[in-house]
C-alpha cells in the first residue's frame, strides 16, 4: 500500500478509537484510511471515491496474525495525500479519493451523505501533495 | 417506556455529556433518546420525525425525585431501536419514541435532526449507531 496517513494530533479521548471487524487474512498497514464495507461494523481499506469513511488504523495488521478486530482513530488531525489532479482547499471538506488512502475534494452529494466526509482540509494542497485534515467521524454539523 | 438505547462505547470525554433542563414531574428512563422541546436548552423524550436530537439520557429520572437537570451523552456508539430498515453507513433520524429510521435528504440538510451514522444494517431491530453531536 502507499500514501498511508500520518496522525499528527490525537483529539478527544486519545483519538476516540472505535473497534471494527476486519478480514483475518488481509494485511492492513498502520495509517490506512478505512471504510464501512458490510454489516455489522465491518471495515476494509479505502479504494475508491465517495465511500463511507470510518477512521484510520492505529496499528499494523499482517495476513497471518489472526487479528479480526481493529481500533480505528476517529478524532484527530492527520496528514493525508491529495489525489492526482485534485486540490484540497483550506476549510473545505474532503472525501475518500479514487486511489487508496488519498482524499479528493468533497462534492455536494458527498457532503449531504455526511458519512462520506473524511474531514476538513486545514491547508490548501494540490495534486498528490500532503496536507493536514481535521477528522471527526460522524460529526453531524 | 420501551426501546431505550444501550450505550456500547463512550467516546470523547466520558461520552461528552451535556446538561439539559427537563420537566420535574416527568419520568425519563436511562437510555432515552432526547429531543429539544423549548428554549433554553430544554429536552423531552423523542416523539416523532423532524425533531432535533439532543443526546441519550445518562441516568434514570422518576416523576417524584425533583430532578430538573439531566446529563445526556452526545458522543458514543449505541444500540438503538430502528423502526424500519436501517442501512449501513446512512445517517439516522428520530422516527418516534426511542426509535430511529434512515434519514431523508431534508433531515440531513437540517443536520441537527441526525441522530448518528448506522454502523450496521437492521430490519425493525436494534442498530449500532455512531453518535457525535
Amino acid at each position: 500500500m502507499a500514501d498511508e496517513a500520518v496522525i499528527v494530533d490525537l483529539l478527544g479521548n486519545r483519538g476516540d478509537p472505535i473497534d471494527v471487524i476486519v478480514a483475518a487474512g488481509t494485511a492492513i498497514p498502520k495509517g490506512t484510511l478505512m471504510i464501512l464495507d458490510s454489516s455489522p461494523q465491518t471495515c476494509v481499506a479505502s479504494s475508491g471515491a465517495s465511500e463511507i469513511f470510518m477512521g484510520i488504523t492505529s496499528v499494523e495488521k499482517t495476513t497471518t496474525d489472526g487479528v479480526t478486530q481493529m481500533a480505528l482513530i476517529t478524532h484527530c488531525v492527520a496528514e493525508l495525500t491529495c489525489g492526482a489532479g485534485e486540490t484540497m482547499v483550506l476549510g473545505a471538506p474532503v472525501m475518500t479519493g479514487a486511489a487508496a488512502n488519498e482524499v479528493d475534494v468533497a462534492t455536494a452529494s458527498t457532503v449531504e451523505g455526511r458519512a462520506q466526509i473524511v474531514g476538513i482540509a486545514m491547508e490548501t494542497v494540490g495534486n498528490n501533495g500532503v496536507g493536514s485534515v481535521l477528522i471527526n467521524v460522524g460529526k453531524r454539523v | 417506556m420501551a426501546n431505550e438505547a444501550t450505550i456500547i462505547t463512550l467516546l470523547g470525554n466520558q461520552g461528552d455529556p451535556v446538561e439539559y433542563t427537563v420537566a420535574t414531574g416527568t419520568p425519563i428512563p436511562k437510555g432515552s433518546l432526547m429531543e429539544f422541546s423549548s428554549s433554553p436548552q430544554t429536552v423531552v423524550i423523542s416523539s416523532a420525525d423532524g425533531k432535533f436530537f439532543a443526546g441519550i439520557s445518562a441516568f434514570e429520572k422518576t416523576a417524584t425525585d425533583g430532578v430538573v437537570k439531566m446529563s445526556c451523552i452526545t458522543h458514543c456508539v449505541a444500540e438503538c431501536k430502528n423502526s424500519g430498515s436501517g442501512t449501513l453507513g446512512l445517517p439516522q433520524k428520530i422516527s418516534g419514541v426511542n426509535t430511529i429510521a434512515n434519514a431523508d435528504s431534508d433531515t440531513v440538510a437540517t443536520a441537527t435532526e441526525v441522530v448518528g451514522i448506522g454502523l450496521e444494517t437492521a430490519t425493525t431491530g436494534t442498530q449500532a449507531v455512531l453518535i457525535n453531536l
